[in-house]
């Protein structure tokens, strides 16, 4: 999936731009306006390479100056070849335009997300559709402050309230984040229609095979405080069919549940599935020249993904009769 | 490259060009529209000559010679076949001077075709007599041969104007005391210029002279320095007065300041321009004179000074006071 070194025209270019890339988007942009610059600085990039040589007009002329309606057919024509102008640059048009190259985003943060975003260009938008049938989780890391409540859940909102946070000590948060994660867990099964308790529910959770379909409820998989400083604290977040709405109501209600308020900071994707922030392009990077290497880097992880078979179990709601919940 | 092709205004064209052909042919003499190029084939009279081909004497043949193909017409000289309908200018390119020349000059005839409508009457155009005395009169002008192609890419309309009104509005910006090099460098940066009537460019002048207190030489200086503020809104302008002095909170002095170091800025988005200057001011902590003393900083994109900025307080030389020590 590399554009090797030796690759100089448009041509054998455009053939090696498919393939999976891993960027870093940063905060306040909105995925149109990455997809946007990424598209237009790859076909600018790519106009910048060789082009076809123009195909060839065959001109023919005749040599005699007849007006004579009565003159016979002439003898003699000139016949030229010229180079055929309707493929010149500036009669034609650039040879790649931004809206040739076809950019999905695999997952899409929010406005004020910032974080890995994997985008796939042209046909890796299969393999970034098939990445996506495997619900992959995304990992976050969000850093927030206690003592504030605003409109919007972030900091630079309209504020709401002002509470002290004094009491909150590292144990009350693990505690409080601990339960978060078990009845995320508990709704992951009930969702599956399956008692967490039954023998269902371990097989299931044992084959990993627990993600929800592709428009479900967001679901946590793993919650914990990662730097705790009052009123700052940071928060990582394992989860799947997220948005940055829900994280942010997230935090207010922590804040509430542990009768102080909270809002966020900052929020940070840090992995997608197997794509983590090493693997992601800077801004500075978003360009051809940086791209063929990265995206057999990403090609080359996706490869060495385990082969979950062909689909996700689906279960559906247990009868009364089958697998009477056990106590244990 | 042909996606964005099959447009309404391309279909106009189609529809335009045949009434184009009507025009030319009904033109009187020299029946063959004039962009065609001549092949000097022998003529080959598969085309009657319908009553509108002939002059005006043959008027009085009766009606049964009317469509005599025996009748000889001595004016009817070298039939060519005209141009088919095309959907685009590219397919016209290799039959038509006109198109060759601008193709030679630098014109994208490909930005012609996505951004105007010139394509409905460009090939009506006769080269000796509406477009060589407009080039001529534009290097006379000052401006340079080789950025005639660039000219004639943003405003092809100026092919369409007469050289009696292009030389009036010359001799108005002579009457207001602009010096010749003053004239080539505003003709060459603002290809629009010229379309503008003497009563509107006086409007303007006068506008932005009078909202801003200029002298006479200032206000030619800023006409120099950013033509296109004279040709854009005023309005605009009007909403970055209010947004330099509202919003952003700088004096009318320091406003015209600006407008004599960077008259660019008027011309910039409002929103973005505040939330940019917002973060200089109050984040960066960078007072109105320093703001003075370099607006370009002004015009720099905001991420760049974000990162610069935390850049240097990673550092802890965030500091942009040029009296105190190790000014950022």
């Amino acid at each position: 999936m590399a554009v090797s070194t030796s690759v100089k025209t448009i041509r054998e270019a455009w053939f090696q731009l498919n393939g999976v890339m891993c960027l870093y988007k940063p905060t306040q942009i909105s995925w149109k306006q990455m997809r946007n610059t990424l598209a237009f600085n790859i076909s600018r990039d790519m106009n910048e390479l060789e082009q076809d040589a123009p195909r060839k007009y065959v001109k023919i002329e005749s040599l005699t100056n007849g007006t004579n309606v009565d003159l016979p057919a002439p003898a003699s024509y000139s016949v030229t070849t010229i180079p055929n102008l309707a493929d010149h640059e500036l009669v034609r048009g650039p040879a790649i335009l931004a809206d040739d190259l076809r950019l999905q985003p695999g997952n899409l943060l929010g406005f004020r997300t910032a974080g890995v975003v994997v985008v796939g260009l042209n046909k890796g938008n299969r393999s970034l559709h098939n990445l996506n049938l495997s619900r992959p989780t995304s990992a976050y890391h969000i850093k927030s402050q206690f003592g504030l409540a605003t409109d919007s859940h972030w900091d630079d909102g309209k504020v709401w309230e002002k509470t002290t946070f004094i009491h909150i000590s590292r144990d009350k948060l693990d505690r409080m984040l601990a339960s978060i994660q078990a009845s995320n867990q508990k709704k992951m099964f009930e969702y599956c229609g399956v008692d967490p308790q039954s023998q269902t529910a371990y097989e299931l959770a044992s084959k990993g095979l627990l993600r929800p379909a592709v428009n479900g409820p967001p679901l946590i998989y793993g919650i914990k405080c990662v730097h705790f400083n009052p009123p700052d604290f940071t928060l990582e977040i394992h989860c799947a069919n997220e948005n940055e709405q829900y994280m942010a109501a997230l935090i207010h209600d922590l804040g509430l549940s542990l009768k102080t308020t909270a809002v966020c900071q900052q929020i940070r994707c840090i992995r997608y599935g197997c794509f983590t922030v090493d693997d992601a392009l800077l801004r500075k990077h978003w360009s051809l020249e940086y791209l063929p290497d990265h995206m057999s880097h990403c090609h080359t992880k996706l490869r060495s993904l385990p082969d979950i078979g062909p689909q996700l179990a689906t279960y559906d709601r247990l009868q009364p009769s089958q697998n009477p919940p056990t106590k244990s | 490259m042909l996606r964005h092709s099959l447009r309404f205004k391309h279909v106009k064209f189609l529809l335009g060009y045949t009434t184009i052909r009507n025009q030319a042919q009904c033109a009187g003499k020299g029946v063959v529209a004039s962009a065609v190029q001549q092949n000097n084939l022998p003529v080959i009279s598969f085309q009657k000559p319908g009553p509108h081909v002939l002059d005006d004497e043959l008027q009085l043949i009766p009606s049964q010679e009317i469509d005599n193909p025996l009748v000889v017409d001595s004016s009817f000289e070298g039939v060519t076949p005209l141009f088919s309908p095309s959907f685009n200018l590219a397919s016209l390119v290799n039959k038509s001077e006109l198109l060759q020349l601008m193709v030679k000059l630098g014109v994208s005839i490909h930005q012609w075709e996505r951004k105007t409508d010139v394509h409905s009457w460009v090939m009506a155009l006769d080269f000796k007599k509406d477009v060589q005395p407009i080039i001529q009169f534009l290097v006379d002008q000052g401006v340079a041969s080789d950025s005639l192609g660039l000219f004639f890419t943003k405003n092809p309309y100026i092919l369409k104007s007469s050289i009696e009104d292009l030389e009036i509005r010359i001799n108005y910006l002579h009457s207001k005391k602009f010096s010749s090099e003053m004239i080539s460098r505003i003709l060459s940066r603002n290809p629009h210029w010229l379309l503008f009537s003497p009563e509107r460019i006086d409007n303007r002048l006068g506008f932005v002279q009078q909202t801003f207190h200029l002298t006479g030489d200032e206000l030619r200086a800023v006409a120099t320095k950013e033509s296109r503020l004279i040709t854009s809104s005023l309005q605009g302008i009007k909403l970055m007065n209010f947004g330099f002095k509202e919003e952003m909170g700088f004096e009318a002095h320091q406003i015209k300041e600006l407008l004599l170091a960077k008259p660019k800025l008027w011309l910039m988005n409002k929103s973005m321009l505040v939330d940019r200057f917002d973060y200089l001011h109050n984040t960066m902590k960078m007072d109105y004179e320093s703001v003075l003393r370099f607006p370009a900083v002004l015009t720099c994109r905001g991420f760049r000074i974000k990162q610069r900025h935390e850049f240097l307080c990673h550092l802890n030389r965030a500091q942009y006071d040029p009296k105190l020590p190790r000014a950022g």
